[in-house]
């Protein structure tokens, strides 16, 4: 009977790896087989790489593109640093240890032994620096045709930078994140909205990250043999003893749009299981202790997302946390692998660890499978991951604590995104529709991160709950393994919201998306004024011009006076967004009006006995944009407990600063 | 003179003074309200009559003071600036009094007189201005020396291996500072008590003099030192437990913290002067 059960379980495993292998997950445009070799005398990778590329189109293909990504970090003239500036940090190991980086491919064959080597060039399609060579081109000496693949061999080497932005080396901590040449994407016609095809791969900037089609890889690390090495995917066997000082480590990930690893003798592995994942952590030893933070969030995180989504659908998940000296390194986000970042001077109340680990780990979701343009539209990944960090740190922290809970002082996630957008000098800077690299004045963050994970808040509450998770879930099965654009979100926003709420916003939410996504309003509703005016009979010179009429007051049938009443709201703001207005009346009752918040101001009348005490407008904190709620709302008598109890606080501070300072005498 | 008895004797002489105890706490009150009664203004008139008011009784809500620090934050650093001037006054103020303060404090059974206090405060004066100034300068130079010794393997990741690096030197040059600062403050002390018996011109005297005083008793100046400051500690534990033993969120409950408040800052004023009263039974009782 056992051997039975046994035998069906077999059957049915080897089919269902079976039909994994035969069903891809992506389209597999970029596969890449690489050999690497890591001489940490020179910090050179020695490599070969053999691409399988795919034409996606209908169309011939006469070139490749490449990004060259370390060779942004080759000279004070590429356009990141012309974007950045030199940070003063960097200053020391780049000008005094010229420690820049770069990438040199020293040869490259078609299948056929074309040498591409011969018109290969560097390529500017973003501005007009040709000192910049962030971007190769090869033109092909045999096209790709239709939907056909070539095969390109080339051997390349590269200086990795001390570490520098997410990747490089210090001391004897190695972290490779996009580190070798990797073709760029071909949009085909139609494909986000492209009128033709055409490669889209940017040149590397200061701000934006990366942009690459799926593929399947094989990546086999030499490494120094006391050096054990993390990587994106799963090892394929154990690695091999060379003999000479060295080991050989194979990893291999399908389905996935980049490959990450990091390699250093002092890292400690630490593993936990979830439903089949393994996930692995490797850190420093003086950080071990921090592996309860992290098994003890990770479950709940996967969790959430299978509920919401779908399980994740890799083998493995792989988490460095860097030393204090790679720590330039930390907190980005590569397929199967991600970078956190822990120190011991933070206290546990401090959930840095935990958002950095929730907030890469969305990523594997929202840019790893739904594959968006990082560096034309970010917030569709930072923005999408920054809000769901919240919802995840909300849910497991609860949402006044999912940041800090420290002596006393508290933070919730996605109320520390809407202090820090509004707490810009200028939050209308910028609209989020512009290229990463195009953010005036250093905004690129706060608007593609904060913002978006405000204004995706706004959404959700103006919405409501079920249908925004329908919303983001059919957005998530329609997309996954794609690359869809701004517009294929909103269209989904707009199909799902029509559906559910078709008397409301039968429209759709376009309304809404011109003023967070394309625009640059701010919310801000206040209530204006708010009064009680007894009604009284009107007084003056009517029809007898000798009878002068006196002003009586207008009782009801129990002789009860009657009050004219009023509450005005105002928009202070330039954003228009239906709102609800919350009004209390002395005898306990409450009205909820709706404003569709189009007007500058807006008043509501009410005439009878009962008297409004106090106003609200989007009591809920629906609109989550709006920039000030404490003037949301007025109450005809002042409260004065709140105030007493800043008042006496500021007193005894004050008292003690004064005796503080004293002790100088 | 033991450390135990000039401990005694300094609460007795905060005992025996209850009247300059009292005064010297309601000047602090007093100050204290000339910037107080302002904010109580703004946030009344910025906050009175919302409901944001019966939200902050919920305690910290971080919410709430980003966006009240963002849309009334020009008028809150009036405040703060008004403020700062006024904790800049008191201290100048607070060196005046000293004086008074030593004059009643140089014998035990000296009892507080309106006349006597505002003679000795205006009679130290210039003495303790300028003791206190040489003392500030000594206190920035030493946690400056402390400051370049904690940085001098920088806090770059490009210079340290780990941030345990940072800590153990955290873990090391704190102690050592406020060891030193101690001393410096307990010098300071000896230095006032040797102005109050000797009426030097320069002060250059009174800290030599205090120095000596401090190393040749070094056992006895620290103990005493070290007990008042553990008894400090034992009022501020008392305040500490008494006013999170419960929420404050009715006007009751906020008139209780005011209360505990305010004895805390009697308490405080009162190991001011035992500090100052046991210091100067000690050297008294060595010369």
């Amino acid at each position: 009977m056992k051997y039975r059960y046994f035998f069906l379980f077999s059957t049915l495993l080897f089919f269902n790896f079976q039909s994994a292998e035969n069903e891809p997950l992506s389209p597999r445009i970029a596969n890449y087989d690489m050999e690497i070799k890591l001489d940490t005398e020179k910090k050179h990778l020695i490599a070969h790489t053999k691409l399988v590329w795919k034409n996606p189109s209908a169309d011939t293909i006469r070139d490749l593109q490449f990004h060259l990504y370390y060779n942004a970090f080759k000279n004070t003239e590429s356009t990141f640093f012309k974007e950045r500036g030199m940070p003063s940090i960097f200053k020391k190991a780049l000008e005094e240890e010229c420690e820049w980086s770069w990438v040199d491919i020293k040869n490259m064959k078609d299948q056929d032994g074309n040498d591409l080597t011969v018109k290969m060039h560097y390529y500017q399609p973003d501005d007009d620096n040709t000192a910049d060579q962030s971007v190769l081109r090869v033109p092909l000496p045999k096209p790709v045709m239709p939907y056909e693949s070539i095969e390109v061999d080339f051997d390349w080497v590269a200086k990795i930078p001390k570490t520098m932005v997410r990747t490089g080396y210090n001391k004897d901590f190695y972290f490779m994140a996009q580190w070798f040449p990797k073709v760029g994407v071909y949009e085909p016609a139609g494909m986000r909205f492209a009128e033709k095809g055409g490669w889209n791969c940017h040149q590397y900037h200061s701000s934006g990250e990366y942009y690459s089609d799926f593929g399947n890889y094989k990546v086999s690390m030499n490494v120094p043999e006391n050096f054990i090495v993390a990587s994106s995917g799963l090892p394929t066997n154990e690695p091999q003893n060379n003999n000479d000082g060295t080991k050989t480590w194979t990893f291999k990930v399908d389905d996935v749009i980049d490959f990450a690893w990091g390699t250093s003798p002092h890292f400690v592995e630490n593993k936990m299981n979830w439903k089949g994942v393994e996930i692995k952590l490797f850190t420093y030893p003086e950080h071990v202790h921090f592996k309860e933070r992290y098994f003890d969030i990770l479950p709940k995180t996967f969790d959430y997302f299978e509920e919401y989504f779908e399980k994740y659908p890799y083998p493995s998940l792989t988490i460095i946390a860097p030393p204090f000296h790679g720590i330039f390194t930390g907190g980005m986000e590569y397929p199967t692998l991600i970078t956190t970042l822990n120190n011991c001077l933070l206290p546990s109340g401090i959930r840095s660890t935990e958002i950095l680990t929730i907030h890469e780990f969305v990523h594997q979701y929202f840019q790893q499978m739904v594959a968006t343009n990082e560096q034309e539209e970010a917030w569709m990944d930072e923005g999408i991951t920054n809000f769901y960090e919240g919802q995840v740190m909300d849910m497991i922290y609860g949402e006044k604590t999912s940041t800090i809970d420290f002596m006393g002082i508290r933070a919730g996630n996605a109320e520390m995104d809407r202090a820090t957008f509004h707490g810009m000098k200028n939050p209308a800077i910028a609209p989020n529709s512009l290229n990463s690299w195009e953010f005036p004045e250093g905004s690129y963050h706060t608007i593609q991160y904060s913002k978006s994970a405000v204004w995706l808040n706004t959404l959700k509450r103006i919405v409501g709950t079920e249908t925004f998770n329908e919303i983001m879930n059919t957005y998530f099965l329609r997309w996954k393994f794609k690359h869809p654009c701004a517009k294929d979100f909103v269209n989904v926003v707009n199909e799902v919201v029509a559906k559910n709420h078709p008397d409301q916003f039968s429209e759709g939410m376009d309304f809404f998306f011109q003023q967070v996504l394309y625009g640059t309003e701010i919310c801000d509703y206040t209530i204006r004024s708010l009064g009680n005016n007894p009604k009284s009979s009107a007084s003056g010179i009517f029809d007898d011009p000798e009878d002068c009429e006196q002003s009586e007051p207008i009782l009801d049938a129990d002789g009860n006076t009657i009050y004219k009443s009023f509450v005005g709201v105002e928009r202070l703001g330039n954003m228009v967004l239906p709102v609800e207005v919350l009004v209390q009346f002395d005898d306990g009752s409450e009205v909820l009006e709706k404003w569709d918040g189009d007007e500058t101001i807006y008043y509501f009348f009410y005439e009878g006995t009962k008297q409004i005490v106090c106003a609200e407008v989007d009591p809920q904190h629906k609109l989550f944009l709006d920039k000030n709620f404490i003037n949301n709302s007025f109450t005809t008598k002042p409260n004065p407990t709140g105030v007493r109890k800043y008042v006496n606080q500021f007193l005894f501070w004050m008292q003690n600063a004064m005796e503080g300072l004293s002790i100088l005498i | 003179m033991t450390i135990t008895k000039a401990y005694r004797s300094g609460w007795k002489k905060v005992w025996g003074n209850k009247k300059l105890w009292g005064l010297l706490y309601l000047l602090n009150f007093v100050f204290a309200l000339l910037s107080t009664i302002p904010f109580r203004g703004f946030l009344k008139e910025s906050l009175g009559n919302t409901l944001a008011t019966s939200r902050m009784l919920d305690g910290f809500d971080y919410a709430f003071l980003t966006d009240f620090m963002r849309e009334y934050g020009n008028g809150i650093s009036v405040i703060l600036n008004l403020s700062l001037g006024i904790i800049l006054l008191y201290f100048i103020f607070s060196i005046f009094w000293m004086g008074g303060i030593l004059n009643i404090l140089k014998n035990e059974d000296e009892t507080y007189s309106f006349q006597k206090f505002w003679q000795g405060s205006a009679f130290y004066f210039w003495k303790l201005l300028r003791l206190t100034f040489y003392f500030f300068i000594v206190h920035i130079f030493v946690l400056g020396v402390f400051a370049l010794i904690f940085l001098r393997k920088g806090v770059s990741p490009f210079e340290l291996d780990s941030e345990i690096e940072i800590i153990n030197s955290i873990l090391i040059t704190v102690p050592i500072y406020l060891f030193f600062a101690t001393i410096i403050a307990m010098i300071q002390d000896y230095a006032k008590a040797h102005i109050l018996h000797h009426d030097t011109t320069f002060i250059t005297r009174p800290i030599k003099n205090a120095i000596q005083f401090t190393f040749k008793n070094f056992r006895k100046c620290l103990g005493l030192y070290l007990l008042n400051l553990l008894t400090f500690l034992a009022f501020f534990g008392i305040y500490w437990i008494l006013s999170n033993s419960f929420k404050s969120d009715t006007t009751a409950t906020i008139v209780l913290l005011f209360f505990i408040g305010q004895a805390f800052i009697i308490a405080r004023i009162a190991i001011k002067l035992l500090n100052i009263g046991s210091a100067i039974s000690l050297y008294q009782s060595k010369n």
